[in-house]
């Protein structure tokens, strides 16, 4: 197959964007006319171009862009933010146990304070996820960690050769 | 930045006007501590990240949230990335970020499959049915085939398709961006609109 057929996708592309030169569509149109394969593939692959087209950008698109007033400075990426909430209502959780459980320390005489004590400290454990963040399974450090893999996936994916050469040489 | 740690005096460049600095000067000012730097580089160029993830983004301001988080990563490997990047050849930001972009669009589309349950029956037709309704369902569920179908390709197919369709690129400047020859993104561009054909099924009408 020569690299005309191999780049009949593309041609097919600049021709629906009128982008081929009076002397390239001629081109492409006498290729068509010579290659059997092509002439046959040729509407398939026009309608995949059409199909896979998106709309024009909305006015709704470009009204949510303007209101994130991105170019204001960079802020914490968004799972940051996520993590916030979260740790609010943890901590909330956690204090809430606390004072549950120290309460009747302060109310009980010395001697009873150590059972006490001992039977507090599984209260924490016993809240479901309050310390392992289960109640929030989405927000785990593993998906943190993801997050932070996916960008180390980023640098590492685009330091190829390319435009930027090797960035580790 | 100074030993002292406090952001080097740099003289403020003219943002704007007929003799604007390049991504690359704006680049460098941020760098040195120019806050102004990285609004002007989104403003060039948010208009063309959000062609390249909007695809991704089930609502506006989801797609929103995607040209954010583009910038964000492009900058988050700011110091890590850019000052080995050459610098001095015009256009290496704006392929950086471009490559970014199309990344975050692919790396939302399958974190959504990790986390999210799919509402299944969202694709099913309501009872009261509306021609607005069928058509806007149809359409999501085109654009999730398709978006599928783009996950199946190669790294390379997809950043050329991406730069190409949604972005609306020339080849040439396609080529450009990927740090390889014309021929060779007509080449990546072909087989990814193969594939998609095999994917999508898609029927030729006549």
């Amino acid at each position: 197959m020569s690299m005309d057929c191999e780049m009949l996708g593309a041609w097919l592309s600049e021709r629906r964007r009128g982008e081929l030169s009076p002397e390239q569509a001629r081109t492409l149109d006498s290729h068509l006319a010579g290659c059997a394969r092509c002439r046959e593939e040729a509407p398939g692959l026009d309608a995949v171009l059409a199909a896979v087209e998106l709309p024009p950008v909305s006015i709704e698109e470009l009204e949510a862009l303007r209101d994130r007033r991105i170019a204001e400075g960079p802020r914490p990426p968004p799972r940051s933010r996520s993590w916030q909430i979260p740790a609010v209502l943890i901590a909330a959780a956690a204090a809430a146990v606390l004072t549950v459980s120290i309460r009747p320390m302060t109310h009980r005489r010395p001697a009873a304070a150590g059972p006490v004590a001992t039977q507090a400290l599984p209260a924490l454990d016993a809240i479901p996820g309050a310390a392992s963040q289960e109640l929030f399974p989405e927000m785990t450090s593993e998906s943190a960690d993801d997050s932070q893999a996916s960008l180390e996936d980023d640098v590492r994916s685009l330091e190829g050769p390319g435009l930027f050469g090797n960035l580790d040489g | 930045m100074t030993q002292s740690g406090r952001p080097r005096q740099t003289p403020q460049l003219t943002l704007v006007g007929p003799r604007s600095p390049t991504d690359e000067a704006l680049v460098q000012a941020h760098l040195d501590g120019d806050r102004r730097a990285f609004g002007a580089l989104v403003q060039r160029h948010q208009r063309l990240v959000l062609a390249l993830v909007r695809r991704y983004g089930r609502t506006p301001e989801e797609s929103a949230d995607l040209v954010q988080q583009s910038f964000l990563r492009a900058f988050a490997a700011a110091g890590r990335v850019f000052p080995r990047m050459r610098l001095s050849e015009e256009g290496a930001f704006r392929a950086w970020l471009l490559r970014v972009a199309v990344n975050v669009g692919k790396n939302h589309a399958r974190d959504g499959r990790r986390w999210r349950l799919e509402p299944v029956e969202a694709l099913e037709l309501p009872a009261v049915e509306s021609a607005g309704v069928t058509e806007r369902l149809e359409t999501e569920q085109r654009r999730r085939l398709v978006r599928a179908a783009l996950d199946a390709l190669t790294r390379r197919q997809r950043e050329v398709f991406a730069l190409r369709v949604d972005g609306e690129l020339p080849f040439a400047e396609v080529a450009r961006v990927l740090g390889i020859t014309e021929n060779n993104a007509k080449v990546h561009f072909h087989h990814a609109v193969r594939r998609l054909r095999e994917r999508l099924g898609v029927e030729v009408e006549g």
